[in-house]
């Protein structure tokens, strides 16, 4: 400021005066004091400028730089939750994988008879690993259940209690079993499958029959190995499903019947039954029959009827049993909803009913609705391709054979048989052709057709349920769902294996259903294992990306520094020069004033 | 010759210095008085009938550059002007707070997208919802109080203008009467140094205020006129008169048009009658009154503008519900049936997506590439596709269509849309429009077909132009429901409890335009203040969503920090050949970078031109002032002559002594 006075020299001034001088100073000595103000004020505070003005073209950069730091202090502190997550869903699926693996392991050696571990201390070790399972799915982080998806407010499993021994009015996982090992076995306890022989003069014939229920052995082919035995099967679409099996008169030994049956979870067991003559040979497995040649295809018949009888009564005793528990644990745990034999005696039920409301509800958030093929306006199919195909059933769809009086109902294509569902008060089904939502109202007409709701949700990957944002357009998945196949699948084995009843004076049944179960566990236990790899990759993402923000912070901040921070040195050397000045003009000013006329005359 | 004529010269002589000694005590006493001039008094050889005898004393007169005192006159009123800008603005750069301690409004934005960050990753957890909640009315409410400042500062301003006003016109008076004074006692040959004093005094308040240029006249009189030339005083002296408004709000504005004016202007009342508007007709260029009318018309409006900008686009960018064109894979054709669904319940996910009834405001954005020069034209739709004022509401006019949806009034679900924005673009005369109009066909058919009334599809196939790409089509409606879809009102016009909330959609045919002032009313919606849960709650078509889905909270965090938006250029932020796109951060750091950067120029500016004012008045005082010592010589000179004149009548009166002695 005092430089631009440079203009004016001296000789400029032809004259001064008082009130000239007196500005004069005021100006040059308060130009000083604002000098020394705004020094003193970035010397105390360490900044350039206490306006975003002070900082002039220099304010939008700072600006930029401090929304920059902030954003990533917001990032690095969502990527610091995310990892906590993240390591407490490791922590959690580390110590399902443990508990799961291990019992599932100690299941496969007691199958052995003569293992150390004895296959009566299964129960009680299944129990302990169920418990550890279902808590290490409810384990929560900061109030969120971490296997809830995005319902994270909702506990993912029920009690393991309420799973085994269900709740009041719902039954527990253990009662489901029972009922369906009932309707499996049938009411004469033959799974659902006779074999008679025919009246003369077709005594010859041994005709085995199934009701055509969803339960029980069903019969799903007759084959024969031989030429003078031969078999007929009956259309997959009558009901009840029977093979005829004719005995020729020179039947030798060796010629065998084959029929495959299938078993409630889904297997399909194949006996072979085979002509002998005299002594039986020693057989290994339960899948093999004999019966002794008789003296007359009559008699041979009679003899294949009876040997079959009793090889069926011995396989619901053993491999239905298993197979019985492993559908019911299936149902129970993969079926939304639960599925119950339909009507008052299960043992003599024919199709399912939803029961959502009878059963413990065993996983809490909300699941998709599953899907159907379409909703069935005109005739039905009678045989798709594959097995499982699902189609809703609209009201007066003309129906023949099985299809007749099943309209309003779901009918499952189980590769051989349709099978029925009726469906309960609001459940509600997607239609995969269309993508609508429908929920069945039993008081519209027709009850599937109006209940139409609009388009179906779409389908959610578990792991985009939760989702951080951890960069600028660049965000992060780490959800994860108790109902996912690998974690549902190790509560699954491991439930039954503590649910199916154990009796130690008959073991069969418990070591049918842990044959299955146990090699299903271990399955299992290895998915979570890839499960926990996934997740793992994530973690690894978001730790690079988290201590790369971490410099780039820093760095930021340094130019924050840079440009709003004044150096104290620079600042204190020259506040001295300014007030040496000042003191200078003050003495100037002094002596000035002691230079007047008035003082010599 | 005799003794009579030397006692005679002697005495004049000790008139003269008495009179002389008066000046001097005179000028020693005003020596610190500010606008006192040195004053003389002049003496000459009195002359009678051809013979000298002693000195006659003429009237006492000043020595004054008349140049350098208008020079000074014309630093003082840009001195004003630029210290009264100056002054306001660093008001505002304050107004946003210390860098280091952001506080300023876009480090508000900045928080509330942190906050959002974290609603993110909880979604369902109530503190922190609350915080997002209580961080979106802090901003709202910086808002507001910035917008209230900026309105009070014009009411300040607009009170300055009156008060300047008064001061002119009793400056004024006091000139006019100063010059008839002055004038007769000029021809009374009396001096008129001490008159012509005050009148520079009360030329200098004239200065301050208002730029002006005076002549003097050769009878004494000064002539004052403005620098655009209108006369303030000749032989009387004219009146300013300020119609001043009490208090001023965003609504308040000028206006060339008397009717429009919300706000008060200059009229110059003439002694003869005549009445001239200043601010038609030469209004004041410099002083505090061309300082405060800046301030009043075009700098605060501007900062009000900047703020209006960020609150419209922090509404809209929560609310705007976007609904894409639907791509046919195979043909690249894009679509859109303005029909389906249309007032059914939000779904954003449903396919194909559906838009809702379209409303005022509602836009529909075409981002095209026409010969590898990307463009983006707008489609608003309005009440009155003609009305010239909506040319200064959107942002971008050259690349904007209006489409009519009041004449006659669109059906609710929209029946006839396609054909109207396709009739719209046929009509219009915009270059841009007309280059790509060609691509656009509805459901008739493409070209030749011509869209049938009723038309409900519009189709838009980039291919049918030479060297078009169309890159994306979207409509976007601000939506005014909390509870569907993942768009979110989150902020509403109205912020007391004492007022009805209204939505804020960007609706653009209203008058007064809901976008103006709308910083100093925005406010959180009621609804969502009221239930933090909406912030991540929502129904889709298939219900509610569950509790920790974190999509609406993740969508508004992408709108704060990443959607690029295009503001209006009267913020004075862009012009309209370069538009000023950027994120609502980019936005709010703009606004706080340019409002810091206008108070600093001016400050430097107003600094600098101080530094000059201050040189001239010292130059000025340095040679009009009084110097003590000077005087004090002066005074040596005086007392001595006076001495010496004493000495001649002693002498003379000892001579007649002797002469009476000799008798």
């Amino acid at each position: 400021m005092t430089s631009i006075s440079g203009f004016f020299t001296p000789s400029t001034y032809q004259n001064t005066t008082a009130m000239g001088q007196n500005e004069r100073l005021r100006s040059a000595i308060s130009d000083l004091n604002t000098r020394i103000a705004v020094l003193q004020q970035q010397q105390t505070s360490g900044k350039k400028a206490y306006t975003h003005g002070g900082l002039g073209s220099q304010s939008l950069l700072t600006q930029n730089l401090r929304h920059k730091s902030t954003q990533l202090d917001g990032f690095i502190r969502s990527i610091g939750q995310i990892e906590t997550r993240l390591g407490a869903l490791q922590q959690s699926m580390s110590q399902l994988h443990e508990s799961g693996d291990t019992l599932g392991s100690r299941a496969m050696i007691a199958l052995n008879t003569d293992a150390e571990v004895q296959l009566d201390k299964i129960p009680m070790e299944a129990e302990g690993a169920l418990e550890t399972i279902i808590s290490s799915l409810n384990s929560s982080v900061e109030g969120r259940y971490l296997f809830s998806g995005a319902e994270t407010d909702t506990r993912p499993v029920a009690s393991m209690d309420a799973i085994l021994n269900g709740t009041p009015g719902r039954m527990g996982l253990r009662e489901f079993t029972e009922v369906r090992l009932t309707a499996d076995a049938g009411a004469g306890n033959d799974g659902r499958l006779s074999a008679t022989q025919l009246v003369a003069p077709n005594d010859d014939t041994v005709r085995v029959s199934h009701d055509g229920s969803p339960f029980g052995l069903r019969l799903m082919d007759a084959a024969v190995n031989g030429a003078n035995v031969s078999s007929t099967l009956s259309a997959p679409t009558t009901v009840p499903r029977d093979a005829n099996v004719t005995f020729g008169a020179g039947i030798a030994v060796g010629e065998n019947v084959v029929l495959t049956l299938g078993l409630p979870n889904g297997e399909t067991f194949e006996l072979q039954m085979t002509a002998i003559n005299g002594d039986a040979p020693d057989l290994l497995d339960r899948d093999q029959g004999v019966f002794q040649i008789g003296t007359t295809p009559a008699g041979t018949a009679a003899n294949f009827q009876a040997a079959l009888t009793d090889k069926i009564s011995e396989l619901v005793g053993t491999e239905l049993a298993g197979a019985s528990n492993m559908a019911a644990a299936d149902e129970f745990f993969d079926g939304k909803p639960p599925r119950l034999p339909d009507g008052a005696n299960p043992a003599t039920a024919t199709t399912f009913r939803s029961a959502s409301a009878e059963v413990v509800d065993w996983f809490g958030p909300d699941q998709r609705a599953p899907e159907v093929a379409d909703v069935l306006t005109a005739a039905p199919p009678l045989t798709p391709a594959d097995a499982g195909a699902t189609y809703a059933v609209g009201d007066g769809v003309p129906g023949a054979d099985a299809w007749a009086g099943q309209d309003n109902t779901i009918a499952t294509w189980d590769g051989y048989v349709w099978h029925f569902t009726t469906p309960e008060e609001n459940q509600q089904i997607i239609a995969a052709d269309t993508n609508t939502l429908y929920s069945f109202d039993s008081a519209a007409t027709p009850p599937w057709q109006a209940g139409a709701t609009g388009a179906a949700p779409a389908a959610v990957d578990p792991l985009d349920t939760v989702t951080g944002k951890i960069d600028e357009a660049t965000t992060v998945s780490y959800g994860a769902r108790a109902d996912e196949d690998d974690l549902r699948n190790t509560l699954k084995n491991a439930a039954i294996m503590a649910a199916a009843p154990f009796d130690p004076n008959d073991i069969e049944p418990y070591h049918a259903l842990v044959s299955r179960a146990a090699p299903n566990l271990v399955k299992a236990t290895t998915d979570v294992v890839e499960h926990q790899s996934v997740l793992g990759v994530t973690q690894e993402r978001v730790d690079t990306l988290k201590a790369r923000h971490g410099d780039v912070n820093y760095l930021t901040k340094e130019q924050i520094n840079r440009i709003e921070n004044v150096d104290e040195y620079d600042v204190a050397t020259e506040l001295l020069e300014v007030m040496n000045q000042l003191q200078a003009t003050y003495q100037i000013t002094g002596k000035v004033s002691q230079l007047s006329l008035v003082n010599f005359i | 010759m005799s003794l009579f004529s030397a006692l005679n010269n002697a005495v004049t002589g000790l008139k003269a210095n008495q009179v002389g000694l008066d000046v001097v005590s005179r000028n020693v006493a005003n020596a610190n008085t500010p606008g006192y001039t040195k004053k003389v008094a002049p003496r000459e050889n009195a002359i009678l009938a051809g013979d000298g005898s002693g000195v006659r004393v003429l009237p006492t007169t000043r020595d004054v550059d008349m140049r350098l005192l208008e020079n000074l006159r014309s630093e003082v009123s840009r001195s004003e002007r630029l210290g009264t800008v100056s002054d306001f603005l660093t008001r505002i750069d304050e107004m946003f707070g210390r860098p280091d301690q952001e506080t300023s409004i876009a480090y508000g934005v900045n928080e509330l997208a942190i906050k959002m960050g974290e609603l993110v990753d909880n979604p369902e957890n109530a503190g922190v919802r609350a915080s997002v909640v209580a961080q979106a009315d802090m901003v709202a409410r910086q808002l507001n109080q910035m917008s209230a400042s900026i309105q009070d500062m014009r009411t300040e301003a607009e009170r300055g203008i009156a008060t300047a006003v008064d001061d002119v016109n009793a400056a004024l008076q006091g000139i006019a009467d100063l010059n008839r004074e002055i004038a007769n006692r000029e021809a009374a040959n009396l001096t008129v140094a001490d008159l012509q004093d005050r009148r520079d005094a009360h030329l200098e308040t004239v200065a301050r205020n208002l730029d002006i240029r005076t002549v003097e006249r050769p009878d004494g009189a000064i002539t004052v006129f403005t620098t655009s030339g209108h006369t303030l005083v000749s032989e009387r002296a004219a009146q300013i008169a300020f119609d001043s408004r009490e208090v001023l709000t965003a609504f308040n504005t000028y206006s060339r048009e008397d009717e429009a004016r919300s706000v008060g202007t200059l009229t110059l009342l003439s002694p003869g009658g005549s009445e001239v508007d200043l601010l038609k007709d030469g209004p004041p260029r410099q002083g505090r009154i061309a300082g405060l009318l800046e301030l009043r018309d075009e700098r605060l409006p501007e900062a009000q503008a900047q703020l209006d900008e960020i609150a419209h686009s922090l509404a809209l960018g929560m609310a705007d519900r976007v609904t894409d064109f639907q791509v046919d894979s195979a043909t690249g054709v894009r679509s859109m049936d303005f029909t389906s669904m249309a007032e059914t319940a939000v779904d954003y996910s449903s396919d194909p997506p559906t838009v809702q009834k379209v409303e005022d405001g509602d836009r529909m954005v075409v981002d095209y590439t026409l010969n590898g020069v990307q463009r983006r034209m707008t489609v608003y739709f309005v009440e009155d596709a003609n009305d010239t004022k909506l040319l200064d509401r959107v942002p971008d006019p050259d690349n904007a269509l209006f489409v009519d949806i009041a004449t006659p009034p669109l059906p609710a679900d929209n029946d006839g849309l396609a054909e109207r924005i396709w009739q719209a673009m046929d009509a219009s005369e915009l270059r841009q429009v007309s280059a790509i109009k060609g691509a656009f066909y509805t459901e008739s058919g493409p070209p030749p077909a011509v869209p049938a009334a009723g038309d409900d599809q519009l189709l838009a196939e980039g291919s049918l132009v030479t060297g078009l790409a169309i890159n994306g089509i979207t409509m976007r409606q601000a939506t005014t429901d909390a509870v569907n879809g993942p768009a979110l009102n989150l902020f509403a016009d109205g912020n007391s409890p004492a007022v009805e909330q209204r939505d804020y959609t960007g609706r653009l045919s209203e008058d007064p335009w809901q976008k103006t002032g709308f910083a100093g009313r925005i406010g959180v919606t009621n609804a969502i203040a009221e239930d933090d849960t909406l912030l991540v709650r929502y129904q889709t078509a298939t219900g509610e969503v569950p509790s920790g889905d974190n999509s609406r909270a993740m969508q508004m965090l992408d709108r704060l920090t990443e959607e690029q938006f295009t503001f209006n250029p009267d913020t004075g932020l862009g012009n309209s050949s370069h538009l000023f796109n950027g994120t609502l951060l980019d936005l709010g750091r703009a606004v706080v970078s340019y409002q810091g950067t206008e108070a600093s120029t001016q400050k430097s500016l107003a600094e600098d031109q101080t530094t000059r004012t201050e040189l001239l008045d010292q130059r000025h005082t340095s040679l009009t002032g009084v110097n003590v010592d000077d005087e004090l010589a002066q005074l040596i000179l005086l007392q001595s002559a006076y001495s010496a004149s004493a000495k001649v009548v002693q002498t003379v009166d000892r001579l007649f002594e002797d002469l009476l002695s000799l008798r």
